[in-house]
């Protein structure tokens, strides 16, 4: 899984840094005649041949795992920052620890207008899949909200929730389950 | 309301009488006082200037004229004073006179009213003796009547008592003759009672010995009839004890036969999963003497394909059903109820 | 012998428990039997004919079929195969005591190309030797050998049980497959009701969730995280045609088709927080049905289509399942009371009943079910993670997805619960399962 992801990521880099044209929307056209299935090779999703769904921003990586992900929010102090903060469980309250990720990412934001960062919301595996889509919502709302407070523009901030779909820890024990209970900042350019 | 006027009118009197007093004693001792203050009258002084000779001569004169005047004028002021004196006199007499009139006719006025009192009172006490007088005679009317009317009750009275003394007499008559009536007929009924016992006992001494025969026959009757019944009764005994022994022996058997059945049944019987509870099917089974089931009917559903359907393999799964050890109990159908307990 | 009789009678009478009429007959209750799955032979369905024989194994895809209703022990080791009734030895089946027997035959199809087949059988009763099911089916194609297997399935279930099985009937579901260079891809697929045939319908390197059946069997609805965002998406099974139903910022989520087909109820935050919608398909019009802060999602219609009930908060913390008319009108009402998580719910299709996952607090989900109306629920699985449960059209078993060793997997549990069984489907990550409406033909 965890591989899965990194992979997913460089693609969705190599897509960022290839992908001169337009993006490629297809997902969003209305009717389109079923293909077959699509190759599962990184280097053709990588080359963008076709295959659907990559649209704009790009990533579904988490931040730990990915180097050189697609644009890497700095801090004040030239760090790269943390891109990820985690919940307990079945709440959607940022945690106090993570108060000052936030808020170094508020500040980003606000120096670099032209980017936007999308918060992608998710939860552990417990109960059901949309009702984990809902909670995943619940947490990426709440850190919107923050950056909104803090003086980030709101075209700068989307959100997207993937329940329990796009697990970062793959396991079914609590130690996991933290590990997954948590809300990703994905940057792009707009 | 004229009682009360009764009592206030000689009281309104009496007060009259004595204010009309007293206001004549207030009037005779004021009469001196208004006499003291009329004034009195003094005589006027006339004087002329006259020259000193003539003056003094004319004094002399006139002093000698006023002494002779003064003289004359004593002297007549004298006679007018004894005649004042006498008309004071006179008057005062007038005054003594006209006042015992006064008291006279005032005595006589007091006196006029004590007689007018006197004589109010009086018609007063007429008036109220004049009521009396009429109270007493409607109160004697109401006697008068009462009394006639307690007279025409004790008449009323008189009259009943009579009438029912009467009654009572005829009725004392009437008694007396139904006594002699009754008296008559106990009398005759005596006699024909009498008559009817004599031959009564006649009759009954000739039942009795008849009895008596009749008797003796029934009680032979009787010996002979216990026997007889002594003697069925001991062959009945005999009899159940064999049945009894019979039957005990089938009842075993029966048990036995049923449980084998009982159980070579439920072995077979797979009770299907995924049926609702409290499921119960009645089968007809026929069964050959070798207890090969020959048929199996459903004579009442369960109302579930599949149950229906375990019950009837059951049965014939369990083919061929248990013989009994007695032939006896042996039989060729048998109706199974399946009621699982769960 | 009247007297023998009439003790006779008596006797009966005490072991029968009820007095019954008195004629001859011996009265005997049963009230004691080993409750089991009924036994049943499916022999092997021979070929008969020239030419290579059968590319599947229809009689096991039948005893497969049969074994998981859970209702029937198909035999393991025949005594004897016959292809006719004139082979059977049926003193053989009487001593196994299995009283239900299945015999059948593949050739090729009389005047047809070499590729098509004709399949037939027929099932007896042992005891009586009584034909109670049989037919020919007479122009096969291969790749519809397993779908008759499924239809001879559903015709030997309803002869010996009087109910309709569901076993040609097909359910969706959604795989998470790793590639060689462990990248994840993701795909809705359609199988039979035993996993067998799968096709499949969309593959995304996004994740895909909540396939949801027209109720002709012709359409699915789903949603799509490609590009990065939510959808709902609409596919014809035949032709592949997709459409986008919505795509609102936020979620868009938890499609369920009406009864009728002609609406989806859904689930949208774009007001702010999840709330259920039904969309008219012909005009695209959005109602909205819930309103508020909390969330509401995942509504599930009742088969009569004028209620709906949905997985919600609103009642604080935990969700709970809640009812509300399909016209909007009137508030919802709560059905759960009982445990600290009730969420996705699906309705039975009598409408009598609720599944749906269940958390009774101690921190296991598990799929149970309710009957309307009445508060009590019944716990029918014992996994830790089960979730997504969804009803077979014939409403006698219930499909849901577990996590098995550490893999998700489609297992199969009756109403009762007593009754459990894993499906084999290879891929890994198999869940959201949705079996499909009633009984549609390919």
């Amino acid at each position: 899984m965890q591989r899965g992801k990194a992979v997913l990521g460089a693609a969705a880099l190599a897509l960022m840094v290839g992908c001169t044209g337009g993006p490629q929307q297809t997902s969003s056209t209305p009717e389109v005649e079923d293909r077959p299935v699509p190759g599962t090779e990184p280097t053709e999703a990588a080359g963008g041949s076709g295959t659907e769904g990559m649209g704009t921003t790009g990533t579904l990586a988490d931040a730990g795992g990915v180097e050189g992900s697609p644009l890497a929010a700095i801090g004040a102090d030239g760090e790269e920052l943390t891109r990820v903060i985690y919940f307990d469980f079945d709440s959607s309250e940022v945690h106090p620890d993570d108060r000052v990720v936030v808020e170094a990412h508020a500040q980003y934001l606000v120096r670099n207008a032209g980017v936007e960062v999308v918060l992608e919301g998710h939860a552990d595996e417990r109960g059901s899949r949309e009702y984990n889509v809902a909670l995943g919502e619940q947490r990426a709302n709440g850190v919107r909200d923050m950056l909104r407070l803090l003086g980030v523009a709101d075209q700068q901030v989307r959100t997207v929730s993937y329940g329990e779909e796009l697990p970062a820890a793959i396991g079914h024990e609590e130690e996991s389950w933290s590990r997954n209970r948590r809300v990703e900042f994905a940057y792009a350019r707009r | 309301m004229r009682g009360l006027f009764n009592q206030v009118g000689p009281y309104a009197l009496a007060v009259l009488v004595h204010a009309a007093a007293a206001s004549v004693l207030v009037l005779s001792v004021e009469w001196p006082g208004l006499k003291r203050t009329a004034p009195e009258v003094a005589d006027s002084v006339q004087a002329t200037v006259v020259d000193e000779e003539r003056v003094q001569l004319e004094i002399k004169r006139i002093r000698e004229r006023e002494t002779a005047k003064r003289r004359e004028e004593e002297e007549r002021a004298e006679v007018a004073r004894e005649q004042r004196e006498h008309e004071e006199r006179r008057r005062q007499e007038a005054e003594a006179a006209r006042l015992a009139e006064e008291e006279r006719r005032e005595e006589a006025e007091t006196a006029r009213r004590v007689e007018e009192r006197r004589r109010k009172e009086a018609e007063t006490a007429r008036l109220a003796e004049e009521e009396r007088y009429k109270e007493a005679e409607t109160a004697r009317r109401v006697e008068e009547r009462r009394r006639k009317e307690a007279e025409t009750a004790r008449l009323a009275e008189e009259r009943r008592r009579k009438e029912a003394e009467t009654a009572r007499a005829e009725e004392e008559r009437r008694r007396a003759e139904a006594e002699a009536a009754a008296r008559l007929a106990r009398e005759q009924r005596r006699k024909e009672a009498e008559k009817t016992r004599r031959r009564s006992e006649l009759e009954m001494a000739r039942r009795k010995a008849e009895e008596e025969r009749r008797a003796k026959r029934a009680e032979a009757d009787r010996r002979r009839q216990e026997e007889e019944r002594a003697r069925r009764k001991l062959m009945a005994q005999e009899r159940e004890r064999l049945e009894q022994e019979q039957t005990a022996i089938f009842a075993k058997a029966l048990e036995e036969y049923i449980g084998a059945i009982q159980s070579s049944v439920a072995r077979n019987w797979r009770r299907p999963t995924g049926v609702p509870p409290g499921l119960k099917c009645t089968v007809n089974v026929v069964q050959d003497s070798n207890g090969k089931v020959l048929d199996v009917e459903i004579t009442q559903s369960s109302g579930n394909v599949a149950f229906d359907r375990s019950v009837e393999q059951a049965v014939r799964a369990a083919s061929p059903l248990p013989r009994p050890r007695q032939r006896a109990v042996f039989e060729r159908e048998i109706v199974f109820l399946f009621n699982p307990r769960s | 012998m009247r007297r023998l009789q009439r003790c006779l009678i008596l006797l009966v009478a005490l072991f029968a428990g009820a007095a019954g009429p008195a004629w001859g007959a011996l009265r005997i209750e049963i009230t004691r039997g080993l409750e089991s799955a009924t036994p049943i032979a499916v022999a092997r369905f021979g070929w008969s004919g020239p030419g290579p024989a059968s590319p599947e194994s229809v009689s096991t895809i039948i005893a497969a079929d049969l074994a998981r209703s859970g209702r029937f022990a198909p035999l393991q080791e025949l005594p004897q195969h016959p292809l006719r009734k004139e082979e059977v030895r049926w003193s053989d089946w009487r001593r196994l005591r299995v009283g239900s027997l299945v015999i059948g035959s593949i050739g090729q199809a009389v005047g047809a190309g070499a590729r098509e087949y004709q399949v037939e059988y027929r099932l007896f009763d042992t005891f009586t030797g009584a034909q109670l099911a049989g037919k020919r089916y007479p122009r096969v194609l291969p790749d519809q050998l397993r779908w008759v297997a499924h239809l001879i399935s559903d015709e030997i279930y309803y002869a010996l049980t009087g109910e309709r099985g569901a076993f040609a009937t097909r359910i969706a579901y959604v795989t998470e497959t790793a590639g060689r260079e462990g990248e994840v891809a993701y795909t809705l697929n359609v199988a039979d009701s035993d996993g067998g045939s799968p096709v499949v319908l969309r593959t995304s390197p996004y994740p895909i969730m909540s396939p949801s059946w027209s109720p002709d069997g012709r359409w699915l609805a789903y949603v799509s995280f490609d590009g990065g965002s939510s959808r709902i998406m609409m596919q014809e099974l035949a032709t592949g045609l997709r459409r986008e139903v919505t795509g609102f910022p936020g979620i868009n989520g938890a499609p369920a088709f009406s009864p009728d087909g002609r609406r989806l109820a859904l689930t949208l935050s774009r007001e702010g927080s999840p709330d259920i919608y039904v969309m008219d398909l012909e005009s695209g019009e959005l109602r909205r049905l819930t309103s508020g802060p909390d969330i509401d999602t995942e509504p599930a219609w009742s088969p009569d289509g004028r209620t709906l009930v949905f997985t919600s908060d609103r009642s604080g913390g935990r969700p709970q399942l809640f009812r509300i008319p399909a016209s909007g009108a009137g508030a919802p009402e709560r059905l759960t009371f009982t445990g600290g998580y009730n969420a996705r719910a699906a309705f039975s299709p009598d409408g009598s009943r609720l599944v749906f996952v269940h958390d009774e607090s101690n921190g296991d989900y598990r799929i149970a079910v309710m009957e309307i109306g009445n508060e009590s629920i019944e716990v029918i699985t014992n996994g830790r993670l089960d979730e997504s449960p969804t009803f077979a059209p014939n409403g006698r078993l219930i499909l849901y997805a577990t996590t098995e060793g550490g893999r998700s997997a489609l297992a199969a549990v009756s109403i009762d619960g007593r009754f459990r069984q894993r499906l084999s489907i290879d891929d890994t990550g198999v869940r959201d399962p949705a079996w499909s409406p009633g009984l549609s033909r390919r």
